[in-house]
């Protein structure tokens, strides 16, 4: 069955890169108000960077356990195949 | 194309119109695993536990927790959290610890079928039935919240969004069932918290520290879970009695125990311990969701003048909408909108699938149409699906005839989780609870509700807020139900104890192995003592 953690990954992983992309070329032209201060935060970049990261990792762990699996089997079969 | 509040960019279109290919695909990338009913009414019992988890928790998701409580917290200050400290958590490691081993070992399909199995067919039916006119009651809110947010931030067009949202969460969930139903709201649950995060990011950095904002609040007891709770001038307008008896134990623990919509997340997990584990997984993040949902409400009743007002739609459940259009650049606000879209799909989803699980097999196959093929029945369920959201888009209308989303799901709850609760903990713990004694007192508990309702609306019960008549209607069905109950348990004939076995507490099934040992730090109970200790200390912490 499908791993959740690949459509969740996949989707974080474009998303994030999508707002990254679109915050750089289209800055906001209007500065964030921080505490008694205007700052040019341009939250569209770090938010998608932050966001691609987490996609990468949800795939990396669906990866990593498919990996695992597929050890385990080939494990498996090899001792299967030893006995007989 | 500037018809509402933003103007929106194609990147956030594009955020949105991503989203959807992601949840539609996962439908039909499930939709081959879908070969029996078991496969998409209850997932096959083959989903991991952390999944379970936050689909435990994103269930509770919908335009309720995330517009509601921000709403609330508004309104009534950081007292809405109470819904969380007070309310969920100890309801969520009560069901882990006492409850879920009984739902889970008696391999039940439903939350009805326990009631058949505990007591009798009558009290099952009585509790299907209302089961799922509440679910199709409750779907409708979320579809009308969408509808609102989408008109008043972006000019869209209610109908068109009701029948688009109603639409794509058709698609996925006659696909994929549960499953799919449960994969996006853990998408969903990601979503919320990158979407909604950032509010509480900025609000923070705006203000400085949280001692700067509490100064910003014209009444200081915003800012207080406890220290108004002498009287009923408080915030929210409520005494004791109503805020532990009504909130924290009866309507509490009435929905996170007995409401099917969330236990049967925790059933679709692929052993016992993965589904006592999954209101725990569920509770930790739950305990921190006041960041996401209350402290946003809070900042809005500074940062935007005139909410509350309901002049130029500046309701109070329009507290996260408005923030998200004042707060984020283009790009994250279409991150925002996906996320409230999530929730709300999501939410309407659980609703569905909660409910064609109800008709299909407590309702129909129970007493219209017994022993087909499996193939029928999963006919059935996909059809229950399709019309589950025909009506939801129907109720969603009846919701707009009231004036906060809050109101009308607690009204629901107080009718129906309310009383439920008591026959549940007498079913559970108190072996002499006889099935008739289960139906007359769901029944009257259910009628007392109604009659409260009823004198509340003739003005002779008052009460200083809505919220607080809530709260004590709930705990007065809870009684009535419980004293109907124990009365009638003691005149009629209870089941014999042999019947009880593995369904009532300390009655154990015979030849019952004991659960294997396992680390003391996963248990649920060591868990559960962990979320208690933790909560106590934030009660402590904005006493």
């Amino acid at each position: 069955m499908l791993d959740v953690r690949l459509p969740i990954g996949w989707l974080f992983l474009v998303l994030g890169v999508m707002l990254a992309v679109y915050g750089y070329a289209y800055p906001p032209s209007e500065s964030m108000l921080i505490g008694q201060v205007s700052l040019p935060l341009n939250l569209d970049v770090p938010w998608g960077i932050l966001m691609a990261l987490f996609g990468v990792a949800m795939i990396s762990l669906a990866q990593m356990d498919k990996l695992k699996a597929m050890e385990s089997e080939l494990k498996a079969s090899q001792a299967s195949a030893a006995v007989e | 194309m500037k018809t509402g509040l933003v103007t929106a960019q194609p990147i956030d279109y594009a955020v949105i119109l991503i989203y959807f290919i992601f949840v539609l695909g996962v439908g039909f990338k499930l939709k081959k695993n879908m070969k029996s009913s078991d496969d998409f009414l209850l997932a096959g019992h083959r989903i991991p536990s952390w999944v379970t988890g936050l689909a435990f928790l994103s269930a509770n998701l919908g335009a309720i927790e995330v517009m509601g409580m921000a709403a609330n917290a508004a309104q009534y200050g950081i007292m809405t959290c109470h819904f969380y400290w007070l309310g969920a958590i100890p309801a969520m490691v009560f069901l882990a610890v006492f409850m879920m081993p009984f739902y889970y070992k008696s391999q039940i399909r439903s939350v009805p079928e326990y009631l058949r199995k505990r007591f009798n067919e009558p009290t099952r039916a009585l509790n299907a039935i209302s089961f799922a006119v509440m679910t199709v009651l409750m779907s409708g809110i979320n579809l009308y919240a969408m509808a609102i947010v989408f008109k008043l931030l972006l000019g869209w067009d209610m109908n068109a969004s009701i029948a688009v949202a109603a639409l794509v969460v058709l698609a996925y969930t006659i696909t994929g069932g549960l499953t799919s139903s449960i994969y996006n709201e853990v998408l969903q649950f990601f979503l919320i918290v990158f979407g909604l995060l950032p509010v509480s990011i900025l609000g923070l950095l705006r203000f400085g520290s949280w001692e700067n904002i509490c100064n910003r609040f014209e009444n200081p007891g915003f800012a207080h879970l406890w220290k108004q709770m002498g009287s009923v001038q408080n915030p929210m307008g409520v005494d004791m009695i109503g805020l532990i008896g009504g909130l924290g134990f009866v309507l509490s623990f009435g929905y996170w125990c007995t409401d099917f919509l969330v236990i049967q997340r925790a059933l679709a997990a692929e052993d016992l311990k993965a589904a006592r584990m999954t209101p725990i997984i569920a509770a930790f993040p739950k305990i921190l969701f006041p960041i996401l949902t209350v402290f946003p409400g809070l900042l809005a009743v500074i940062l935007i003048p005139g909410l509350g007002t309901n002049n130029d739609g500046l309701s109070y459940n329009m507290a996260i909408p408005y923030l998200l259009s004042v707060m984020y650049p283009n790009g994250l606000f279409g991150l925002g909108i996906t996320a409230l879209l999530a929730s709300f799909m999501s939410g309407m989803a659980g609703n569905v699938t909660a409910f064609n699980t109800v008709w299909t097999y407590d309702i129909y196959q129970s007493y219209i149409a017994k022993n087909k093929s499996d193939a029928h029945y999963l006919y059935v369920g996909k059809l229950a699906t399709a019309i589950g959201i025909i009506i939801s888009v129907g109720t969603c209308y009846l919701c707009m005839n009231f004036k906060s989303i809050m109101d009308y799901m607690q009204l629901i709850f107080t009718f129906f989780n309310a009383p439920l609760f008591a026959t549940f903990l007498l079913g559970m713990f108190f072996p002499r609870t006889s099935p008739w004694g289960a139906f007359y007192g769901l029944l009257a508990g259910t009628m007392a509700a109604v009659v409260h309702y009823v004198l509340t609306l003739q003005h002779k019960l008052n009460y200083q807020s809505d919220m607080a008549g809530n709260f004590h209607r709930s705990v007065v069905a809870w009684t009535v139900c419980l004293v109907v109950t124990v009365t009638i348990s003691y005149l009629t004939k209870p089941k014999a104890r042999e019947e009880l076995r593995g369904l009532v507490w300390g009655i154990n099934v015979k030849g019952e192995a004991a659960a294997a040992k396992s680390s003391i730090f996963t248990s649920p109970g060591f868990c559960g003592v962990v979320l208690l200790a933790l909560t106590a200390y934030l009660n402590y912490l904005f006493f």
